[in-house]
């Protein structure tokens, strides 16, 4: 039975923990009943648990859980000032509507170059602006200028 | 609801947001348990003080690593027990090369125990004298498991040492203890 557990102290310990087998911990049974150091051993490992558990713990100092909280580089509340400052959210929209300005200026794009001149610059102010509708084309040639500028009438 | 009634999960939630006041009730509920720990393995106050300090400014730095699905203490006891041995190996290796410093951080052997000096009991007494002839880490595993009423696979976790070596540790710490102390357990039992 006491294979692998050599003393009578270590049985006991083992008893205690449910680390024996039913058949172990069925014979340190018997022995309790029958032998005064078996019982003695058990009663001595109750009362080193109990002892261990009932040390009084040490008090940390008092305040210590406020410095540390203090110490830790923790989020403020934000102050009113920083309020009107654009948000995450904010930031990101207007992100996306530059996203977009830039895809809508792609699809013009594939319509060919800008008509005119004026279509031209209209393109790109409405691209540098605030966000709006994009801008109609102007009504003129549907030659674009640079076939204009290149294939004049008369010019060879 | 108050802060001291939310749950660990909720905590840990509120915590993983960068909730101050989340993180205030986490360093209040926890620094008592952090302090004791490294009081009992450094056997220093102003040593253990240090290391709250440490443990609570690590878990700040690295709460993402940590599985809200698993209770609190044991995560806790775990960043204080490895800060606590890291503490012990640079002092134990300031005082092999030589570092005259390095003899204020290693614990005196015969020093008197912070927590002896705040006990009369004589069995309590008794007893800290004697854990103290322990390991640290001996200590610590024992602290864990009998004073802060963790289970063995929670100690494992905390410690980092599989749950068979965490028993087979404690139960020869604790033979052990019962050699020391015989007289007194004999006395304690009756």
């Amino acid at each position: 039975m006491t294979e692998g557990f050599r003393t009578l102290e270590e049985l006991a310990e083992a008893y205690l923990d449910g680390d024996l087998r039913r058949d172990e911990a069925l014979a340190f049974e018997r022995e309790l009943a029958g032998r005064p150091p078996a019982a003695a051993a058990l009663i001595a490992a109750v009362a080193l648990r109990d002892l261990l558990a009932s040390l009084p713990p040490p008090a940390p100092p008092p305040g210590l859980a406020e410095r540390i909280a203090g110490s830790l580089p923790l989020r403020r509340p934000r102050p009113a000032s920083e309020a009107s400052r654009p948000s995450p959210v904010r930031a990101a929209l207007a992100g996306l509507g530059w996203t977009f300005r830039g895809a809508a200026l792609a699809a013009l794009g594939t319509a060919g170059p800008a008509a005119s001149a004026s279509t031209g610059m209209a393109q790109l102010r409405w691209a540098l602006g605030p966000l709006g509708a994009p801008p109609e084309p102007v009504p003129g040639s549907r030659r674009p200028l640079w076939r204009r500028a290149l294939f004049r009438k008369g010019a060879k | 609801m108050p802060l001291e009634s939310l749950s660990e999960a909720e905590l840990a939630r509120r915590c993983r947001r960068g909730d101050a006041d989340g993180w205030r009730e986490l360093v209040v509920r926890f620094t008592p348990l952090v302090y004791r720990l490294g009081v009992r393995m450094l056997r220093s106050e102003a040593e253990a003080e240090d290391v709250s300090q440490e443990v609570f400014l690590r878990m700040h730095r690295s709460f993402d690593a940590y599985d809200s699905t698993r209770p609190l203490a044991p995560w806790v006891a775990r960043t204080a027990y490895h800060a606590c041995l890291r503490r012990l190996e640079g002092a134990a290796r300031r005082e092999r090369a030589g570092d005259p410093e390095s003899l204020a951080a290693v614990p005196d052997a015969g020093a008197r125990d912070p927590e002896q000096a705040a006990l009369g009991g004589e069995a309590s007494t008794l007893l800290l004298r004697a854990l103290g002839d322990l390991p640290a880490q001996d200590r610590a595993l024992l602290d864990l498991r009998y004073r802060e009423g963790l289970s063995d696979a929670e100690v494992s976790e905390a410690t980092g040492i599989p749950i068979g070596t965490v028993k087979t540790r404690i139960f020869r710490a604790r033979v052990r203890l019962r050699g020391w102390l015989e007289p007194i357990l004999g006395r304690q039992g009756t």
